[in-house]
């Protein structure tokens, strides 16, 4: 008898608790939950002010490594689009917030479940994979946000996505992929040919996270840091990289705005080439606040390297 | 690959042309009003942008045909060609040919898993083996770039098989009392203890994956040691539902309750090697029970609450052995309510109660080889539980920094009745006590501080608090047994060194008075955990 009064109490203060709690008024924007913060500023650049963006991760959060905090399950109940990269980049956490968060709108399979890497060509796609590999990605390297030409298709499938979801909008969100597309396009040819002197440029870099980078710009990646990915270099492996250097020649190391550079520092120094750290996502650094001062900073600092 | 080109592009405008009329929704439409300038400039740009992304998309693929085209030639010149120079001639070439002695149905997955042990990248464009290892071991002219791409079937099982992970867990242990001892103050709740010297703990087999588009299962089956000989068990097999509106989910089966913090992780979720005194007191261990539990996750903004309830059969402590009986004896309500400080910090905190009833099957328990203690009556447990994490930048890969600890109030109503063959005991067999009521109360804090990539350090007081009723008893009757009141107390050091999420060493060093007053038992620890297969998310 004690049980069920104290359920029923209970129940009834938990009812009256979330009713305070919850805003008041329904809100007409989009409830939209981006994993990381490309997907969350594409959002903003395709849905203007009729999408509400909530953005899990920031640039200088290994995105490798998050944990499905309170505020990310809270966020995720309520959520009625989930922006993800997919390959296996948020699987360390994203699963736990689509079966715990209580929302069955944003489970794979379901309109409201995007995966960016679906709408592009991954690259670094590995024949096999084992865990004596480090931490390899086996459907292929998820950082795409490095290629500014991925972001055309992306912004097509998320446009039609958003008009699946938000109907009566339509012809709002197919005026904003109109304008991104063409401002985005003259964006590329602008880079493209800026970053001309930067093509067959060697360079090494920490971890391999900059594959579409290369693949855009024509840099030539000489090697990793890193031993196997995900994991730290030792001082003698990097000593063995110092030796390979001698004879690759790399012109500049490259890591990311979220990684430590205590072994890029090192391997500045020994080797003698600069270091260059790229916001590797919108908010990476001061200036990288939007998708376009993004690349323009990674280029202005690629540039500034040679 | 000519034709490969232009079809591409045949394929690309159709597409477009396909696009482009259906992106214009008022085409669909009969008798529409003459188009106007405006309308006229809005198609045109239109098609302007659809023309720019389905240019991008035709130069990527062709960039993509002319990469796969040079490997094809790289690799047709590496395998007709000798040995090039520098690279001793390994049994790298012949990949397919491989091991006769295999059965022929998977000499081509086995070729895959055994010959090409180091990844073999596919890079489009740069053309060099960009992220090969570049390792300080002699380069031993393994596998040329030989990947297709997206053509090449990765020896993986489909997504339907459920995920499978194996976790094994190892300890040496030197104690300087025995643990077998039955500890002071509590009735003694059957929990297992970790032998001194080499032994292994739990092996866990696991098995979880999705049933269809409504239902997710999971199962758990706990290979243990119980003394000499090894035990299996089903620890968890349970389903829940996935698909719920509302925030709803409902859960059946055999599972670890969700109250308090500690009582669903998992051993190799553990901050240290063993479980805090207060679990071993109260539950014998963590809670767990086959029946049903309902919760719901309330449509907060920014902060997470969730409440659930749970009814369970009750077959382990506190209960008695329940088992064949049409009501169920375990009940359990908790809340959860969590948030976030900034982007560097979030707390969790929560309120459970249990409650627990013997029915007409008291609960049982030796009180050394020939005593039995018998306790018939009601457990109620209620537990309050904190946890609060803080990294920098929220990025937990280098430092970060974990706080927790929970409190637990239980109370005893009923009586008991002590059995005893020995003639000396100053009670006749069986002896009954009074009705009493029994609060007995203990808490835990815990602290681990990462201080460096893959290197944490942890600190744990523990606490308990038997009471003083004496069980219905005089306080003679219980000298120098077990239940005699008593609050023990326990310190614990603990460093471990984890090389990736899948393998872990831990140091643990402990002291405690458990045994007893001038029984202080002083413990080393070494544990390793390891884990193959899909390891699945932990939870906050």
């Amino acid at each position: 008898m004690t049980l069920y009064k104290t359920c029923r109490a209970l129940g009834l203060a938990a009812v009256a608790l979330s009713l305070a709690l919850t805003a008041v008024g329904a809100h007409a924007q989009l409830n939209v939950f981006a994993t990381v913060p490309e997907w969350g500023a594409l959002a903003e650049e395709l849905g203007g002010d009729k999408v509400k963006v909530y953005v899990a991760t920031n640039a200088l959060q290994d995105p490798h490594r998050v944990q499905a905090r309170p505020s990310l399950l809270a966020r995720a109940r309520s959520a009625q689009l989930l922006l993800a990269t997919g390959a296996d980049l948020e699987i360390g956490w994203l699963p736990l917030l689509q079966r715990d968060a209580g929302n069955p709108r944003i489970l794979p399979g379901t309109p409201g479940m995007f995966e960016a890497s679906q709408y592009i060509q991954l690259l670094g796609i590995p024949t096999s994979v084992d865990r004596s590999m480090g931490d390899v990605h086996a459907a292929g390297n998820p950082h795409i946000q490095t290629d500014p030409r991925n972001f055309l298709p992306i912004a097509q499938a998320l446009t039609e996505r958003l008009i699946l979801l938000d109907a009566v909008n339509g012809s709002f969100y197919q005026d904003r992929l109109r304008s991104f597309i063409f401002k985005w396009q003259a964006n590329i040819d602008r880079w493209v040919t800026r970053a001309q002197p930067l093509r067959g440029e060697k360079i090494w870099v920490q971890h391999d996270g900059f594959l579409y980078l290369n693949d855009w710009l024509g840099l030539v990646q000489v090697g990793t840091l890193e031993s196997s990915p995900g994991v730290d270099p030792s001082v003698a492996h990097l000593s063995a990289v110092l030796q390979r250097q001698n004879q690759l020649k790399g012109r500049m190391i490259i890591t990311s705005a979220y990684a430590g550079d205590a072994a890029s520092k090192w391997f500045s120094e020994k080797a003698n080439v600069p270091l260059v750290v790229l916001p590797f996502t919108v908010g990476g650094n001061k200036e990288s606040t939007t998708l376009e001062t993004f690349f323009e900073n990674t280029i202005a600092r690629l540039l500034r390297a040679r | 690959m000519f034709n490969l080109k232009y079809a591409a592009r045949a394929c690309a405008a159709l597409g477009f042309v396909a696009a482009f009329v259906l992106a214009q929704p008022s085409l669909a439409q009969t008798a529409s009003p003459p188009a106007t300038a405006a309308d006229l400039a809005k198609l045109q740009d239109t098609i302007q942008a659809m023309r720019v992304l389905y240019e991008n998309r035709i130069n990527s693929l062709e960039q993509k045909i002319t990469t796969l085209q040079q490997q094809n030639t790289q690799l047709a010149r590496q395998q007709g060609a000798a040995p090039t120079t520098g690279r001793p001639a390994t049994a790298s070439a012949p990949v397919s040919p491989v091991a006769p002695a295999a059965p022929p149905a998977s000499a081509s997955a086995n070729a895959q898993a055994t010959t090409s042990p180091m990844p073999v990248v596919a890079t489009a464009g740069a053309g060099s083996t960009s992220g090969g290892p570049v390792s300080g071991a002699p380069d031993l002219g393994r596998n040329p770039p030989s990947s297709l791409g997206r053509g090449i079937v990765l020896p993986k099982m489909g997504p339907i098989t459920p995920e499978i992970s194996l976790i094994i867990d190892g300890k040496y242990s030197a104690q300087s009392q025995n643990p077998e001892t039955l500890s002071r103050g509590f009735i003694p709740s059957g929990g297992e203890n970790i032998p001194r010297g080499f032994s292994l703990g739990e092996t866990e087999l696991a098995l979880a994956g999705t049933v269809d588009n409504l239902f997710r299962a999971e199962a758990r089956l706990v290979l243990a040691q119980n003394g000499q000989d090894f035990s299996v068990a089903l620890e968890e097999a349970f389903f829940e539902t996935i698909g719920m509106p509302g925030g709803l989910k409902v859960k059946a089966g055999k599972f670890f309750s969700n109250v308090g913090y500690l009582n669903n992780k998992h051993p190799h979720e553990w901050d240290f090697v063993d479980l805090p005194l207060a679990y071993k007191a109260f539950f014998g261990g963590q809670l767990n029970n086959t029946g049903a539990q309902v919760s719901w996750v309330a449509p907060l903004e920014n902060m997470y609450l969730r409440f659930g309830a749970e009814l369970g059969q009750g077959m382990t402590y506190p209960n008695g052995n329940n088992f064949n009986e049409n009501r169920p004896r375990l009940g359990t309500i908790f809340a959860k309510l969590g948030g976030d400080i900034g982007t560097e910090s979030s707390w969790l905190g929560g309120l459970s109660y249990v409650t627990s009833s013997t029915g007409d099957r008291p609960r049982q328990s030796m009180l050394n080889a020939t005593d039995t203690f018998e306790f018939n009556g009601t457990t109620g447990v209620l537990i309050a539980d904190f946890v609060y994490k803080w990294a920098p930048n929220g990025n937990s890969s280098r430092q970060s920094f974990k706080l927790q600890g929970e409190a637990f109030w239980n109370t005893q109503k009923g009586s008991a009745s002590l059995n005893s063959p020995n003639e000396s005991v100053s009670c006749a067999a069986p002896c009954f006590g009074n009705a009493y009521t029994n609060t007995q109360s203990g808490f835990y804090v815990q602290g681990i501080y990462q201080f460096m990539p893959n290197w944490r350090v942890g600190y744990r007081f523990d606490q308990l608090f038997g009471g003083n009723s004496n069980y219905g008893f005089s306080a003679v009757t219980l000298t120098g047994t077990p239940l005699e009141s008593y609050n023990p107390m326990r310190n614990t050091v603990m460093v471990d060194w984890a090389n990736s999420e899948y393998s872990m060493f831990r140091l643990q060093v402990a002291q405690d008075t458990m045994y007893g007053p001038g029984k202080t038992n002083n413990q080393v620890f070494l544990q390793y955990i390891m884990s193959l297969g899909a390891h699945g998310a932990h939870r906050f």
